[in-house]
Protein backbone atom coordinates (compact mmCIF):
# COMPACT_ATOMS: atom_id res chain seq x y z
CA UNK A 1 0.00 0.00 0.00
CA UNK A 2 1.07 3.53 -0.75
CA UNK A 3 0.57 4.87 2.82
CA UNK A 4 3.59 3.02 4.21
CA UNK A 5 5.99 4.18 1.49
CA UNK A 6 5.71 7.94 1.86
CA UNK A 7 8.96 9.82 2.62
CA UNK A 8 8.02 10.08 6.30
CA UNK A 9 7.43 6.34 6.51
CA UNK A 10 10.64 5.60 4.60
CA UNK A 11 12.50 7.59 7.25
CA UNK A 12 10.77 5.60 9.99
CA UNK A 13 11.59 2.26 8.36
CA UNK A 14 15.21 3.35 8.01
CA UNK A 15 15.33 4.56 11.62
CA UNK A 16 13.93 1.26 12.86
CA UNK A 17 16.45 -0.66 10.76
CA UNK A 18 19.42 1.42 11.93
CA UNK A 19 18.39 1.26 15.59
CA UNK A 20 17.83 -2.50 15.47
CA UNK A 21 21.13 -3.11 13.72
CA UNK A 22 22.86 -0.77 16.18
CA UNK A 23 21.43 -2.62 19.20
CA UNK A 24 22.48 -5.99 17.78
CA UNK A 25 25.95 -4.64 16.98
CA UNK A 26 26.32 -3.31 20.52
CA UNK A 27 25.19 -6.67 21.87
CA UNK A 28 27.84 -8.37 19.72
CA UNK A 29 30.45 -5.89 20.92
CA UNK A 30 29.55 -6.65 24.54
CA UNK A 31 29.82 -10.35 23.76
CA UNK A 32 33.34 -9.87 22.46
CA UNK A 33 34.21 -7.85 25.56
CA UNK A 34 32.73 -10.57 27.77
CA UNK A 35 34.74 -13.19 25.92
CA UNK A 36 37.85 -11.12 26.64
CA UNK A 37 37.19 -11.45 30.35
CA UNK A 38 35.03 -8.40 31.18
CA UNK A 39 32.48 -10.23 33.30
CA UNK A 40 29.83 -7.49 33.60
CA UNK A 41 29.55 -7.43 29.82
CA UNK A 42 27.64 -10.72 29.97
CA UNK A 43 24.61 -8.85 31.30
CA UNK A 44 24.85 -6.08 28.73
CA UNK A 45 25.17 -8.70 26.02
CA UNK A 46 21.65 -9.92 26.85
CA UNK A 47 20.17 -6.44 27.33
CA UNK A 48 21.07 -4.96 23.97
CA UNK A 49 19.12 -7.50 21.87
CA UNK A 50 16.08 -6.81 24.08
CA UNK A 51 16.30 -3.12 23.20
CA UNK A 52 16.59 -4.11 19.55
CA UNK A 53 13.51 -6.26 19.89
CA UNK A 54 11.65 -3.34 21.43
CA UNK A 55 12.47 -1.22 18.37
CA UNK A 56 11.00 -3.93 16.15
CA UNK A 57 7.93 -4.10 18.39
CA UNK A 58 7.30 -0.34 18.16
CA UNK A 59 7.87 -0.37 14.40
CA UNK A 60 5.37 -3.21 14.02
CA UNK A 61 2.78 -1.46 16.20
CA UNK A 62 3.07 1.78 14.24
CA UNK A 63 2.68 -0.06 10.94
CA UNK A 64 -0.44 -1.83 12.22
CA UNK A 65 -1.82 1.45 13.52
CA UNK A 66 -1.28 3.15 10.17
CA UNK A 67 -2.93 0.25 8.34
CA UNK A 68 -5.97 0.34 10.55
CA UNK A 69 -6.21 4.10 10.19
CA UNK A 70 -6.00 3.78 6.41
CA UNK A 71 -8.69 1.10 6.42
CA UNK A 72 -10.94 3.35 8.48
CA UNK A 73 -11.21 0.90 11.36
CA UNK A 74 -11.52 2.15 14.92
CA UNK A 75 -8.09 2.57 16.47
CA UNK A 76 -9.14 1.41 19.91
CA UNK A 77 -11.60 -1.19 21.00
CA UNK A 78 -14.47 0.61 22.74
CA UNK A 79 -14.64 -0.43 26.35
CA UNK A 80 -17.83 -2.14 27.48
CA UNK A 81 -19.93 -0.02 29.83
CA UNK A 82 -19.04 -0.59 33.45
CA UNK A 83 -21.37 -2.96 35.25
CA UNK A 84 -23.43 -1.37 38.04
CA UNK A 85 -21.37 -2.08 41.12
CA UNK A 86 -24.13 -2.69 43.71
CA UNK A 87 -25.61 -5.48 41.58
CA UNK A 88 -23.25 -8.10 42.96
CA UNK A 89 -23.23 -8.52 46.75
CA UNK A 90 -19.74 -8.60 48.13
CA UNK A 91 -18.33 -6.72 45.15
CA UNK A 92 -15.67 -4.10 46.03
CA UNK A 93 -17.13 -0.67 46.63
CA UNK A 94 -16.03 1.71 43.90
CA UNK A 95 -16.29 5.45 44.34
CA UNK A 96 -16.76 7.43 41.20
CA UNK A 97 -18.14 10.72 40.06
CA UNK A 98 -21.73 11.36 41.08
CA UNK A 99 -23.99 10.66 38.14
CA UNK A 100 -27.34 12.31 37.49
CA UNK A 101 -29.94 9.60 36.92
CA UNK A 102 -33.61 9.88 36.03
CA UNK A 103 -35.81 9.60 39.09
CA UNK A 104 -38.37 6.86 38.79
CA UNK A 105 -41.86 8.30 39.00
CA UNK A 106 -44.51 6.84 41.29
CA UNK A 107 -46.59 5.81 38.29
CA UNK A 108 -43.84 3.55 37.07
CA UNK A 109 -43.41 1.82 40.41
CA UNK A 110 -44.82 -1.61 41.12
CA UNK A 111 -48.28 -1.64 42.79
CA UNK A 112 -47.96 -1.46 46.55
CA UNK A 113 -51.28 -2.00 48.47
CA UNK A 114 -49.79 -0.80 51.77
CA UNK A 115 -48.58 2.43 50.24
CA UNK A 116 -51.92 2.97 48.50
CA UNK A 117 -53.78 2.49 51.78
CA UNK A 118 -51.49 4.92 53.58
CA UNK A 119 -51.86 7.51 50.82
CA UNK A 120 -55.64 7.10 51.04
CA UNK A 121 -55.46 7.65 54.80
CA UNK A 122 -53.39 10.81 54.31
CA UNK A 123 -55.83 12.06 51.69
CA UNK A 124 -58.73 11.49 54.07
CA UNK A 125 -56.94 13.44 56.81
CA UNK A 126 -56.36 16.32 54.38
CA UNK A 127 -59.97 16.29 53.30
CA UNK A 128 -61.18 16.33 56.92
CA UNK A 129 -59.00 18.86 58.74
CA UNK A 130 -60.84 18.67 62.04
CA UNK A 131 -61.00 14.88 62.24
CA UNK A 132 -58.95 12.73 64.56
CA UNK A 133 -57.00 9.75 63.23
CA UNK A 134 -59.27 7.37 65.08
CA UNK A 135 -62.24 8.67 63.06
CA UNK A 136 -60.74 7.28 59.83
CA UNK A 137 -63.40 4.95 58.42
CA UNK A 138 -61.00 2.83 56.50
CA UNK A 139 -60.27 2.73 52.84
CA UNK A 140 -63.32 2.94 50.63
CA UNK A 141 -62.74 0.45 47.85
CA UNK A 142 -64.56 1.17 44.66
CA UNK B 1 -13.68 7.02 26.41
CA UNK B 2 -12.94 10.68 26.80
CA UNK B 3 -9.48 12.16 27.09
CA UNK B 4 -9.52 12.31 30.88
CA UNK B 5 -10.24 8.61 31.16
CA UNK B 6 -8.80 6.80 34.20
CA UNK B 7 -6.73 4.61 31.85
CA UNK B 8 -4.63 7.63 30.85
CA UNK B 9 -4.19 8.68 34.48
CA UNK B 10 -3.07 5.19 35.43
CA UNK B 11 -0.55 5.12 32.60
CA UNK B 12 0.69 8.56 33.66
CA UNK B 13 1.20 7.39 37.23
CA UNK B 14 3.15 4.34 36.08
CA UNK B 15 5.26 6.53 33.79
CA UNK B 16 6.00 9.06 36.54
CA UNK B 17 7.06 6.40 39.04
CA UNK B 18 9.43 4.62 36.68
CA UNK B 19 10.73 7.93 35.29
CA UNK B 20 11.67 9.02 38.79
CA UNK B 21 13.33 5.70 39.60
CA UNK B 22 15.27 5.65 36.32
CA UNK B 23 16.30 9.27 36.89
CA UNK B 24 17.72 8.48 40.32
CA UNK B 25 19.51 5.32 39.15
CA UNK B 26 20.88 7.25 36.18
CA UNK B 27 22.37 9.81 38.55
CA UNK B 28 23.97 6.98 40.53
CA UNK B 29 25.34 5.58 37.27
CA UNK B 30 26.74 9.00 36.36
CA UNK B 31 28.52 9.18 39.71
CA UNK B 32 29.82 5.68 39.04
CA UNK B 33 31.12 6.75 35.63
CA UNK B 34 32.99 9.66 37.20
CA UNK B 35 34.50 7.29 39.76
CA UNK B 36 35.45 4.71 37.14
CA UNK B 37 36.94 6.94 34.46
CA UNK B 38 38.08 9.72 36.78
CA UNK B 39 41.20 9.74 38.92
CA UNK B 40 39.56 7.44 41.48
CA UNK B 41 39.55 4.57 38.94
CA UNK B 42 36.94 2.64 40.93
CA UNK B 43 34.46 0.58 38.89
CA UNK B 44 32.40 -0.84 41.79
CA UNK B 45 29.43 1.52 41.40
CA UNK B 46 29.22 1.05 37.63
CA UNK B 47 29.32 -2.72 37.99
CA UNK B 48 26.52 -2.65 40.56
CA UNK B 49 24.21 -0.06 39.00
CA UNK B 50 24.86 -0.64 35.29
CA UNK B 51 22.84 -3.82 34.85
CA UNK B 52 20.01 -2.58 37.05
CA UNK B 53 19.74 0.61 35.05
CA UNK B 54 19.49 -1.38 31.83
CA UNK B 55 16.49 -3.36 33.05
CA UNK B 56 14.80 -0.35 34.61
CA UNK B 57 15.19 1.60 31.39
CA UNK B 58 13.40 -1.23 29.57
CA UNK B 59 10.44 -0.77 31.91
CA UNK B 60 10.66 2.97 31.33
CA UNK B 61 10.45 2.46 27.58
CA UNK B 62 7.40 0.21 27.87
CA UNK B 63 5.59 2.62 30.22
CA UNK B 64 6.39 5.59 27.99
CA UNK B 65 5.11 3.74 24.94
CA UNK B 66 1.95 2.78 26.79
CA UNK B 67 1.30 6.36 27.91
CA UNK B 68 2.06 7.82 24.51
CA UNK B 69 -0.46 5.56 22.80
CA UNK B 70 -3.19 6.21 25.36
CA UNK B 71 -3.05 10.01 25.26
CA UNK B 72 -2.14 9.77 22.22
CA UNK B 73 1.08 11.60 21.31
CA UNK B 74 2.67 12.16 17.93
CA UNK B 75 5.40 9.63 17.11
CA UNK B 76 8.25 12.14 17.42
CA UNK B 77 7.14 13.24 20.87
CA UNK B 78 7.17 9.63 22.03
CA UNK B 79 10.76 9.20 20.82
CA UNK B 80 11.71 12.49 22.47
CA UNK B 81 10.34 11.44 25.86
CA UNK B 82 12.03 8.04 25.54
CA UNK B 83 15.37 9.71 24.86
CA UNK B 84 14.83 12.23 27.65
CA UNK B 85 15.07 9.34 30.11
CA UNK B 86 18.75 8.87 29.22
CA UNK B 87 19.95 12.37 30.08
CA UNK B 88 21.02 12.88 33.72
CA UNK B 89 19.08 15.63 35.56
CA UNK B 90 17.15 16.51 32.39
CA UNK B 91 14.99 13.42 32.89
CA UNK B 92 13.37 14.96 35.98
CA UNK B 93 12.52 18.14 34.11
CA UNK B 94 11.12 16.07 31.23
CA UNK B 95 8.88 14.12 33.60
CA UNK B 96 7.44 17.37 34.98
CA UNK B 97 6.94 18.77 31.51
CA UNK B 98 5.13 15.62 30.37
CA UNK B 99 2.85 15.65 33.41
CA UNK B 100 1.96 19.33 33.15
CA UNK B 101 1.72 19.94 29.43
CA UNK B 102 1.45 16.73 27.46
CA UNK B 103 -1.20 14.79 29.36
CA UNK B 104 -4.70 16.20 29.86
CA UNK B 105 -5.37 16.98 33.50
CA UNK B 106 -7.50 14.61 35.51
CA UNK B 107 -11.03 15.57 36.39
CA UNK B 108 -11.58 15.55 40.17
CA UNK B 109 -13.54 12.49 41.28
CA UNK B 110 -16.05 14.61 43.16
CA UNK B 111 -16.68 18.01 41.65
CA UNK B 112 -19.22 20.53 42.88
Amino acid sequence: MRGLWTPAWMARHLLALVLTAGCLALGWWQFSRAADGNSISWGYMFQWPVFGGFVVFIWWREVQLARRKAAGEPLTVPEPPAAPSPAVPGAPVVLGRPVRVAVETAAGAAPDPELDAYNDYLAWLTANPGARPSDYPGRITT
Amino acid sequence: MSKESPAVQGALTRYRIIAWIVGVVLLALTVGMVLKYGPADDATVVETVGQVHGFLYMIYLVCTFDLSRRVPWPFKRMLLVMLAGTVPFFSFWAERHVTRHWVPAAVPALSE
